[in-house]
């Protein structure tokens, strides 16, 4: 999915002078707007947990984290938007440029964090979005474009590093959840339960496995894409003195390319099945 | 002060390897199951003891990330405590025949259970306690 909105990304600013690298980093911060929920592990995971043994004592702070992760994302997708709405300040009504706005004014973080993450994570994430946030209100002129890219690199990277740990967190325990239900399914099968109670627990417990699964797999996947992000947001940073060359900008997009396309490549063969 | 990401690999390494011993201990207690070694409650005994121990695992999972697990990394106990499960690991799966497997359970149960928390509220103290747990549960699978 990152690799063809890289390349629809790529088509489309194709004709524009010289802030490619921008415009598709932009499309890849954009890309994060579908994972606003991935953290929202309230329902499959928490029930089950609750189910299968004593009430799970992380549930409550994965809760509490939850509305703070939706702000996280919001900041994400509205500075992303902010930077493509700078790459292409010429048209009168610019479409981005009210996304970034109307994302930058409901991303503020209103709770306190649990301590599921070290707390200097934690920190670093708040400190990311509020710094985003500056990146986000005010005119979206390109004039802004390398300073607001040199002022978000660090809270943009302090961003990742906290998503990259709370997907750490989750993927380990939904794997260790997973391996259970395999686990539970093969006692059932040769414990001395009638056929049918045996069919229908392993059906049940099958479909709740699957659910997981597809749920590693939404966070392997924005894994990838806050990482593509941020690393390519870094190539910017580093490289803020090429913008608007078109050479230059030219090897910087073929540098985002190939990063996204090893990050997407790792992110796959990270996702392994727990052991039979 | 910030966790590092390979100490970080070493403590969610840990938390593998128990819940690997656990599933260990679950599949002799299976197959003794299945060749009627043992019978049905004796199995349920040993299986609910598994659902604890994954648990346990699982907050050790949670709790890997926390700056307190920085304290204990350096420590020689540690060290020791990560070769212990691991060998206690390849015991279990060379293991076919065990009549002692309800006691195999507990002790895979205590072991876990403290290191896990260990690793939550580290210090000399609950590392000398996963360390003597995974003695003495070596001690019940050799005999």
């Amino acid at each position: 999915m990152i690799c063809l909105a890289l390349i629809a990304c790529m088509l489309w600013s194709a004709c524009a002078p010289s802030l490619d690298s921008v415009r598709t980093t932009a499309g890849l911060g954009l890309q994060l707007s579908a994972f606003e929920g991935a953290f929202d592990v309230s329902g499959t995971y928490c029930q089950y947990a609750n189910v299968v043994s004593q009430p799970d004592p992380q549930c409550p702070s994965l809760r509490i984290d939850a509305d703070n992760w939706h702000a996280v994302n919001r900041a994400l997708t509205g500075y992303a938007a902010a930077l493509g709405a700078m790459a292409d300040d010429s048209t009168d009504r610019n479409e981005q440029a009210s996304i970034a706005t109307a994302l930058g004014a409901v991303a503020k973080l209103d709770q306190s964090w649990s301590d599921s993450l070290n707390a200097n994570v934690t920190s670093g994430v708040s400190q990311g979005v509020s710094t985003l946030i500056s990146g986000i209100v005010g005119v979206y002129r390109r004039e802004r474009l390398g300073k607001t890219i040199r002022a978000s690199n660090d809270a943009l990277q302090a961003i990742a590093r906290g998503i990259d740990a709370n997907v750490t967190l989750l993927d380990r325990a939904e794997q260790n959840l997973i391996a259970q239900i395999a686990d539970t399914i093969s006692s059932v099968q040769i414990g001395n339960s009638p056929a049918a109670d045996r069919s229908g627990i392993t059906i049940a417990l099958s479909s709740v496995a699957t659910e997981l699964t597809r749920h590693r797999l939404h966070l392997a996947s924005y894994k990838a894409a806050i990482d593509a992000f941020a690393k390519a947001h870094d190539h910017l940073r580093k490289k803020l003195s090429g913008l608007g060359d078109r050479k230059a900008d030219l090897e910087l997009l073929k540098l985002i390319t190939s990063d996204v396309v090893t990050i997407v490549k790792s992110a796959k063969t990270a996702i392994t099945p727990p052991a039979p | 002060m910030a966790i590092d990401n390979d100490s970080l690999t070493e403590v969610l390494q840990l938390a593998q390897t128990c819940e690997d011993v656990a599933r260990a201990t679950l599949t002799v207690a299976q197959n003794q199951l299945r060749t009627k070694l043992i019978a049905q409650d004796a199995f349920d005994q040993v299986f609910q003891d598994y659902g604890v121990a994954m648990q346990k695992a699982r907050d050790m999972y949670y709790q890997a990330s926390h700056g307190l697990v920085q304290q204990i990394l350096s420590s020689t106990d540690l060290k020791v405590l990560v070769i212990q499960t691991a060998e206690l690991k390849a015991a279990l799966v060379n293991l076919k025949e065990a009549e002692h497997v309800l006691s195999i359970s507990v002790g895979v149960v205590t072991l876990i259970a403290s290191v896990a928390t260990a690793v939550i509220t580290p210090s000399s103290d609950t590392l000398k306690g996963a360390v003597s747990a995974a003695t003495t549960l070596k001690q019940t699978i050799t005999g």
